[in-house]
């Protein structure tokens, strides 16, 4: 559990810095009160926050992984894995994304142990591996 | 004179003094004759009477004391769950113009003038707004009121600045509208308020008018009651003179008859809750119990909901005059009515003013020029009727879905989600989206109905969700959505046609066999039934048939032919599993191949659900109005969290959607998208029922998924196809509101060819 939150919260970290470029933003300002509510332990707090962001940016392959990211840690598997293949499917053809696809993929294989489902694992860790060699 | 023995006098007997009992050890004390003795019967029957009385009067105020503490302690009253529309979140680079900001001000009952108090707002050169919000409790936060600056460039949201202290802000919500309550079992509407939150001259208007000895009495006025008790014992009936807690007794424990018995149970309780509670907790239960005025069958009680009713204002805003009127109502809340006995009112409220004047509550100065103000009332009683009848509709029935209906009720039982308790329902309407949907249903629909004589009393649907979660922001029913009758979006279940088709296409793109540019037949087709012998031979819209044709061209120009051979080949079955996986919940008892043309009849709402997992690029994510739950008190009680499922790969939608674009573009909807602008794109696919009774047309771009239906409600023919009907109001629609509607992501996995100079996409894996 603590594994998985420190390594949510580097996610957190990585993805905030992505979407920094525009540093006025309200979707960096939604993000960063996220990361706060999360490093607080307040983490469906935290997931309200990314949804909103979510409305002002449907297509911010971020926000989505940052979602499935709190879900994982509140331990809500299914869930967790579908946000995290729908920041997969926004992230397109585009191999600027390769990096998140490959923690997204990560983030469903521990979605995927958390419910015991062997097949799902084996299939997403395999995934998560190919984009790493590449 | 003959007179009666009973007017006799009796004698009074005398009763012998009392002899001093002399006793000695010697002896033995002799028995005196007690004169009671005689009467002994009458003195034992006389204590027997007071021991019982007593035993009767404890029991009494004992059970009176249960009651009072029972009903104090817990829920005093039943609070309609209010129900409220998306905030608007602002944001630097919006597409806002001021004029929509200035309507969701209006809406919000915000006022133009100085921003020196929450809910004021004004403009300059058209491109700046300066507003002081209201603060808001929000599911996951407070926010607190604000002094804002917003400046436009455009029609854009150019920078938001924060002043007191001075800073940029990149994001600011403004408070929901309130668009519509709940009632539980009654129609007591009220807005419970805290003491520290009731204005201090309120509170002194009270005390003044009605009840001066209010701090140092214990809950009764002893001359009160026995001028009550005189004039009862003349044969009147019970005058006035209750002090502050007996009227709240009256109010909350008893009813309104007039009888000595009630008078003496008003007393005895208004001690108890003086002995039990404090003066400051007896005085806010009163201002949120009393009775402040009527509205239909809706009962405004409370000054908190008074302050709306009467001046569409939170409490903590009104005024000294505002005041002395809320106050002068408790006497009469009909007889002082100051929309409907203004002058009757203003004297009432005048005598409030003077008499607060007088005991040095307020100076006389504050008294003329509070005095010389006007009612300041709104014109119409402010919520009191709400404009979305059909979203609200909506909201109910998602309630009732997703909670048991014992959980709805105030019986005191195990309770999930209890709708007397006041609770605070943050909905996903976005009120401007709806106002655009529903100008563009009623001018659409007056228009199509000058067309043909049969289109006359065609009425009309729409739902408007957001692809990519799912949320409702507009639920348009037909051409009066202002009037709560027949919900259509919601339950106008009618044949959805060549809708259903996307279901066949999307099973066969889902197999690898398939492509876009798969050639299918569009031979004349016919099926017999095995058992009744009938039989059925489907026509295309054009009477012709096609040959040998590209799937996405079929689907495009929603080939009837070509659609029912390709469904038969693929397995009516898997054409039923798709639609479950689309999101069909309705259970079919048998399918038919009739129904892989749309014979099948379905809600706008249900529809808008199997095309919101296209437009979300095949995640299944349920359609939905209310996004948060709160506690009266702004606690959160119940999320409803963005929840999505993968049904289908992303591939063969992201194929699906092509063909779809051709049929905006290219195909049945070629006509009516030539008014749309160039850059937008758009998948859809139009709908006709048989003789040509429901006009269909679901169509998405990337923000927002929309299904239209056009028909008569008495489900004869009307004259209109999807792509003259339905089509019509939605392309309307879109010019309207001017959405965002860019090509859709492409997913891994995807090439391109070029096919009769057309650049088509195909599946690699």
């Amino acid at each position: 559990m603590l594994k998985t939150k420190f390594l949510i919260l580097l996610l957190f970290l990585f993805t905030s810095l992505a979407t920094m470029a525009d540093s006025r933003s309200a979707v960096v300002s939604l993000i960063m009160d996220a990361k706060t509510y999360f490093e607080n332990d307040q983490l469906e707090q935290s997931a309200a926050l990314l949804e909103r962001a979510l409305r002002i940016k449907p297509h911010n392959v971020y926000l989505w992984h940052n979602l499935a990211g709190v879900r994982l840690t509140q331990e809500d598997w299914n869930r967790a894995a579908n946000l995290a293949k729908k920041s997969n499917s926004l992230a397109g053809n585009d191999g600027g994304h390769k990096e998140l696809r490959m923690r997204n993929w990560v983030l469903i294989t521990q979605a995927c142990e958390g419910m015991g489902n062997d097949t799902c694992t084996a299939e997403a860790r395999s995934r998560a591996q190919a984009l790493s060699r590449n | 004179m003959i007179r009666s023995t009973r007017n006799t006098r009796r004698p009074i007997r005398r009763r012998p003094p009392p002899q001093r009992r002399r006793r000695t050890s010697y002896s033995t004390p002799k028995k005196r004759p007690n004169p009671r003795k005689k009467s002994g019967f009458p003195f034992k029957l006389r204590w027997l009477i007071l021991i019982i009385g007593f035993i009767i009067l404890s029991y009494h105020v004992i059970s009176l004391d249960i009651k009072v503490r029972k009903q104090f302690e817990g829920k005093r009253w039943s609070l309609p769950a209010r129900v409220y529309a998306r905030p608007l979140e602002i944001y630097t680079g919006m597409r806002l113009t001021t004029q929509a900001l200035k309507e969701e001000l209006q809406a919000l009952g915000y006022r133009k003038g100085s921003t020196n108090s929450p809910g004021k707002y004004n403009t300059r050169n058209n491109n700046i707004v300066q507003i002081k919000t209201r603060a808001f409790k929000f599911w996951e936060a407070t926010d607190p009121s604000r002094l804002v600056k917003i400046s436009f460039s455009g029609n854009e949201v150019q920078s938001i600045t924060e002043l007191e202290p001075t800073r940029k802000v990149a994001l600011l919500r403004l408070p929901p509208k309130l668009i519509g309550k709940i009632y539980p079992t009654h129609n007591e509407d009220r807005i419970v308020v805290r003491l520290q939150n009731i204005p201090q001259s309120l509170i002194n208007a009270l005390i003044a008018m009605e009840d001066r000895h209010f701090y140092n009495h214990m809950g009764i006025s002893i001359r009160g009651i026995a001028r009550a008790i005189i004039t009862n014992l003349k044969g009147g009936q019970i005058q006035g003179g209750s002090t502050i807690t007996q009227q709240l007794v009256k109010n909350l424990y008893l009813t309104s008859e007039r009888t000595l018995k009630r008078k003496f149970n008003e007393a005895i309780m208004a001690l108890l809750l003086e002995w039990h509670y404090s003066k400051n907790q007896i005085l806010e239960a009163y201002f949120n119990e009393v009775f402040l005025g009527q509205d239909g069958n809706r009962a405004i009680h409370g000054v908190g909901m008074a302050a709306r009713f009467y001046f569409n204002r939170p409490l903590e805003e009104l005024k000294l005059h505002q005041v002395a009127l809320l106050v002068s109502l408790i006497r009469g809340a009909s007889m002082y009515n100051p929309r409907r006995h203004p002058k009757r009112a203003l004297a009432r409220r005048n005598l409030v003013l003077d008499t607060m004047s007088k005991l040095g509550k307020i100076s006389p100065m504050e008294a003329r020029r509070a005095k010389k103000t006007r009612f300041d009332i709104e014109k119409s009683t402010a919520e009191s009727k709400f404009p979305y009848p059909a979203f609200m509709g909506l909201v109910r029935s998602q309630l009732h879905t997703d909670y048991r209906k014992e959980d709805l009720r105030a019986d005191g039982k195990k309770q999930v989600l209890d709708l007397s308790d006041g609770l605070r329902i943050i909905t996903t309407l976005d009120p401007f989206l709806q106002k655009k949907g529903e100008q563009t249903m009623m001018n659409s629909l007056k228009k199509l109905s000058r067309k043909r004589r049969k289109s006359r009393n065609i009425e009309g649907a729409m739902v408007v969700t957001r692809c990519d979660n799912g949320e409702v922001v507009a639920f348009i029913n037909g051409k009066k959505p202002k009037y709560d009758g027949f919900n259509r979006p919601l339950n106008a279940k009618r044949q959805i046609g060549s809708l259903v088709k996307v279901a066949v296409y999307l099973a066969a793109l889902e197999r690898g066999s398939y492509s876009l540019t798969s050639r299918i037949s569009d031979y004349p087709y016919k099926w017999v039934d095995r058992y009744s012998g009938t039989v059925w031979k489907p026509q295309n819209y054009d009477h012709r048939s096609h040959g040998s044709v590209y799937l996405y061209r079929a689907l495009a120009n929603s080939y009837n032919l070509a659609t029912v051979r390709l469904g038969r080949k693929l397995g009516l079955e898997t054409f039923h599993k798709t639609l479950i996986r689309l999101g069909l919940t309705r259970e079919l008892k048998r399918i038919y191949p009739s129904m892989l043309l749309g014979s099948l009849s379905l809600t706008p709402l249900e529809v808008a659900q199997l095309y919101q997992t296209i437009a979300s690029g095949g995640f299944h994510v349920p359609v939905h109005a209310i996004r948060d739950v709160l506690t009266h008190e702004g606690k959160p009680l119940q999320r409803y969290a963005l929840s999505m499922e993968k049904r289908f790969d992303p591939a063969a939608i992201f194929l699906l959607n092509f063909a779809m674009q051709q049929a905006v573009r290219n195909g049945t909807g070629r006509k009516i998208s030539k008014t749309l602008p160039k850059h937008m794109v758009f998948a859809g696919k139009t709908g006709t029922s048989n003789d040509l009774r429901d006009s269909w047309f679901a169509g998405f771009g990337s923000e927002f998924s929309t299904v239209t239906w056009v028909g008569r409600d008495d489900n004869k023919p009307m004259g209109l196809s999807g792509g003259s009907g339905a089509m019509v109001v939605w392309r309307n629609f879109i010019r309207a509101i001017n959405p965002q509607a860019v090509k859709p992501i492409e997913p891994s996995g995807i090439r391109w060819r070029t096919i009769n100079g057309i650049n088509i996409p195909y599946k690699t894996n």
